[in-house]
């Protein structure tokens, strides 16, 4: 048992004390009853964090493109940087999608995507989620990594693996079941109730809804159109946001005091409910009634003009077909671009590649050509020699050369005999060339000549066919690109497109700007309700005393109530060191992103949080927004310290930053944003994993370049 | 056999050069039917024989500055090397040597001494090395070569081209010579002991330009 533990017994008996002279033990005990019990709450971290390490996705663009989106990803800080609507919230949303079963992409995007996987780390353990889209969704939660899920799929092993499957679905809805389930397991999350009124103009009952995995998801995915909340839009709705945060800090007491207030909720509606048929029953006169009916009348109408406002269509889908259409004209004709693009760039090859071998087969006929003259220079020495050798053979050595001295006649007559020279009285070792050797050798180069004119004409011939060739191609090449350069542009068609997407654009706002006129609808459907309620109990006439009932149900009120104020005080005390802990953490961050001014921060019973700026009280709603921004940020890093640091809380460790200072916000408030989010980077590197998108560039800064992914201008990040 | 080949197309180039070049002084003895001076000129004169594309261009430069030369003449001089492919076939390579001279002739002079066709005189300068050399060709020599050589087919080319070769720079001395061959990149700049690269595209453009006509 811990220290936060409640006895129920004992608590049973504190509630009866009040009451014991009007009600029994056994009846507290029954109303104060909770099939889980009141001690399901631990505020112990379980020391679990969620970390995304890969995520691969694939399938067909509209423009016919395949595509496979594959990105590693690391602790700590990922940024993405692209243009706005380049696909960085898709990314985020096939996140969401993979974790929560819940599908937000857009709808034009989701039809490009066939095969999503993600791959997480829940503690030790890696999960793969596949979800195939084509057709119904169906797919499963593989307890491996995505590159085992690959070489197994490749394999066609996928089915053989039972004992590695976590779970399997066969469609959306009984993925986000499963989902919920395998995360509320690991995380030890649950399902917190609130209720809320029937929009449903035939209904008047409170219904009760929970709070799923898919919302509790919202303290984990910062959309950029929730900044100005500190949870989400209509976080106030049932107290959402509030319940989301006691989820996380897993404050003891909050799985009863849920139940019960639930419980109250339903009493108090239920006296509500006779105390109005009491009260139509007393004030019953015509004149009420009349008044009534003239109230209903005076409803009915407006609600008829309400539904014409609202049936008032914002449809996009005529703009949406005629964009299709010049999507696939554009296409169409993008296509035949790349064809023509390519048959000309084929002929350009084989153009290039015939002007290569005419090159090659003229430098052989230079080669030959020279050749040829080599010989023939040759052949014209050996026949000059051959024809006047004889001039210089048989002469008398008269003079010698370096004295000039004659030779005389008894020398002469001594070399003739010796054979020796006169001069210098050495044996001649200087040979006269043998004809026959002459001979020889201008046969042997005359032939070679011959040889050489035969292969000279066989490349002229070659040059002469492959130059006829190489025109016919140059031809060919000019025609190919004559029709290109002839292809029509498509400036016109894409800046139609842009025109309609701005259209696309502009009813989408306009739709959002109706809104209020739907709530105003959904406001006349409830009083339309109550007003129908009230006159078919007035013609009813039928009197029933439901005092008997309305007593009863008052005191398991006023017993709820006690039990609830009891369970509150308890909570507070409980809690009081957690929330102090947190309390200083916010305070900290925030002063550490700049919010010097605020002095306080904290958090009351109810979970509301409040600061003190310049010595003045303020709500969070009351902030500018890049205050709001930073008071977020600060808030859910908090969070992520009470665990990482004081082992309290569920929160998963994991966040995603969708737009920081997205349009809507105006620069002053985006001061120092990028270098508040390189601090944290800085200061909680692998603890922590948080993904940013952003179109600013100043992002790049935050982490290191294999965390950040940079698109161009325009580019699309898948 | 192509050294042999070689040494017996120097021997007879540079004889025949005497024999075409060379004075006939009045008082030239019975012996020398002619006196040639220098060897620079030789060397120049057997330079322009060796290389008709030299030649070509040395031609056409001539006609630049001199306006008493029929052009007409010269182009078909020029065209009918270029047809008769001279610059391929003609060519007889050499190496250029260091300070400018050219190949060696002392073995060949040597020769042409001993066999009697030449007799030879030349000055000695203090420091031993001799100038101003005198070649005389002697009658033996220049009977032997209107009886036996000028008369050969393949050896005619050598007499023609000589002549030629009188006709248009016979007037320039060996230095002047000389120093008209290092006008041309192809001949100074190249490094010691290497060949000499042909003139051939320069002569095809200055002719080209000269003549609008384009060489084989």
């Amino acid at each position: 048992m811990s220290n936060t533990d409640i006895n129920f017994k004992e608590f049973v008996k504190y509630v009866h004390e009040p009451f014991k002279e009007r009600i029994t033990f056994e009846e507290v005990n029954k109303i104060l009853f909770l099939k889980q019990g009141y001690n399901k709450d631990s505020p112990t971290s379980l020391g679990k964090s969620l970390s995304l390490n890969r995520l691969r996705f694939s399938g067909k663009k509209v423009t016919g493109e395949d595509y496979i989106y594959d990105q590693s990803l690391s602790k700590g800080i990922n940024v993405w940087i692209a243009d706005n609507h380049k696909g960085k919230s898709t990314i985020f949303k096939i996140i969401k999608f993979a974790i929560t079963g819940t599908d937000s992409i857009k709808r034009d995007i989701k039809a490009w995507i066939d095969e999503i996987l993600l791959e997480f780390n829940i503690g030790q353990t890696t999960y793969t989620c596949f979800i195939d889209r084509r057709g119904r969704d169906r797919g499963a939660l593989y307890r491996m990594t995505i590159a085992n899920f690959l070489s197994f799929k490749d394999d066609q092993k996928l089915d053989s693996l039972d004992e590695d499957v976590e779970f399997d679905f066969k469609s959306m809805k009984q993925f986000e079941e499963k989902v919920q389930e395998f995360f509320f397991e690991q995380f030890s999350f649950y399902t917190l109730k609130y209720t809320q009124k029937s929009s449903s103009k035939e209904e008047f009952e409170l219904n009760t809804s929970n709070l799923s995995w898919a919302t509790y998801f919202k303290s984990i995915y910062l959309e950029s159109s929730n900044y100005e909340y500190l949870f989400f839009d209509k976080e106030n709705f049932g107290a959402q946001g509030k319940k989301i945060f006691e989820m996380i800090l897993g404050l003891p007491l909050t799985y009863p005091i849920n139940m019960l207030s639930i419980q109250l909720d339903k009493i108090s509606e239920d006296i509500g409910r006779i105390k109005l048929i009491d009260k139509t029953k007393t004030e019953t006169t015509v004149a009420k009634k009349q008044e009534l009916e003239k109230k209903y009348a005076t409803v009915n109408a407006e609600l008829a003009d309400a539904n014409k406002l609202t049936n008032v269509t914002f449809s996009e889908k005529a703009f949406v077909s005629e964009y299709n259409a010049i999507q696939n004209k554009v296409n169409e004709t993008r296509k035949q671009q790349r064809v023509a693009e390519e048959a000309h760039r084929l002929e350009q090859v084989r153009q290039r590649s015939l002007e290569e071998e005419l090159a090659n087969l003229v430098e052989d006929k230079q080669k030959i050509q020279n050749e040829i003259n080599r010989l023939t220079k040759q052949e014209l020495n050996v026949e000059l020699y051959r024809q006047a050798e004889s001039f210089f053979t048989n002469l008398d050595i008269k003079v010698c050369p370096h004295c000039e001295t004659e030779v005389s006649e008894s020398k002469k007559a001594h070399e003739h005999t010796s054979h020796t020279c006169s001069l210098c009285g050495e044996k001649p070792t200087e040979q006269k060339v043998d004809e026959a050797e002459l001979k020889e050798k201008a046969e042997r180069i005359k032939q070679e000549i011959t040889g050489h004119q035969q292969r000279l004409q066989t490349v002229n011939k070659n040059i002469t066919n492959q130059g006829q060739n190489l025109e016919k191609i140059r031809v060919a090449v000019a025609a190919l690109y004559n029709q290109l350069v002839a292809m029509p542009s498509l400036q016109t068609e894409n800046d139609k497109l842009k025109e309609l997407e701005d259209k696309i654009e502009a009813i989408n706002r306009d739709r959002k700007n109706q809104q209020q006129f739907f709530d105003k609808k959904d406001q006349l459907i409830k009083d339309e309700a109550v007003l129908k309620f009230q006159l078919d109990e007035l013609k009813k006439v039928k009197q029933g005393d439901q005092n008997a009932d309305l007593i009863a149900l008052q005191l398991k009120k006023e017993i709820l109530d006690y039990a609830l104020l009891s369970l509150g005080k308890k909570r507070i005390k409980l809690n009081e060191s957690i929330l102090k802990i947190l309390e200083e953490l916010i305070l900290k961050e925030v002063n550490a992103f700049g919010l010097t001014s605020i002095t306080r921060v904290d958090i009351d019973e109810k979970f509301n949080l409040s600061f003190t700026q310049n010595t003045v009280p303020v709500d969070f709603n009351e902030m500018e927004p890049g205050e709001k921004l930073r008071v977020k940020l600060g808030f859910y890093l908090s969070l992520i310290q009470l665990d990482i640091e004081h082992n309290l809380g569920r929160h998963p460790r994991f966040l995603i930053f969708d737009s920081p200072g997205s349009e809507e916000m105006v620069p002053k408030h985006l001061h120092g944003l990028s270098d508040m989010l390189k601090n944290v980077n800085e200061r909680f590197t692998d603890q922590l994993q948080i993904f940013i998108g952003s179109a600013l560039r100043e992002f790049e800064q935050i982490t290191t370049s294999d965390k950040t992914f940079v698109k161009n201008e325009d580019e699309f990040v898948f | 056999m192509d050294s042999s080949l070689r040494k017996f197309r120097d021997r007879l180039r540079i004889i025949i050069i005497l024999y075409t070049f060379c004075e006939h002084p009045d008082n030239s003895t019975d012996s020398i039917y002619g006196t040639f001076r220098s060897e620079i000129k030789i060397q120049a004169l057997d330079f322009l024989l060796r290389y008709p594309d030299f030649l070509c261009l040395e031609l056409l430069d001539l006609l630049d500055s001199d306006h008493t030369l029929d052009p007409d003449e010269i182009r078909n001089i020029i065209i009918d090397i270029y047809h008769k492919k001279e610059p391929e076939l003609r060519v007889e390579e050499m190496e250029k040597f260091f300070h400018g001279a050219y190949e060696s002739i002392d073995e060949v002079i040597a020769f042409h001494v001993s066999v009697g066709f030449l007799k030879h005189e030349s000055k000695k300068r203090s420091d031993g090395k001799t100038y101003d050399k005198y070649y005389h060709v002697t009658k033996a020599c220049a009977e032997r070569i209107d009886q036996f050589l000028k008369d050969i087919p393949s050896v005619t080319w050598f007499f023609d081209r000589c002549k030629l070769i009188k006709k248009y720079f016979d007037r320039f001395s060996g230095t002047e010579l000389k120093a008209r061959q290092y006008r041309y990149s192809e001949y100074s700049v190249i490094s010691y002991k290497s060949h000499i690269r042909n003139v051939n595209d320069k002569v095809r453009d200055k002719f080209k330009q000269r003549f609008n006509y384009q060489l084989s």
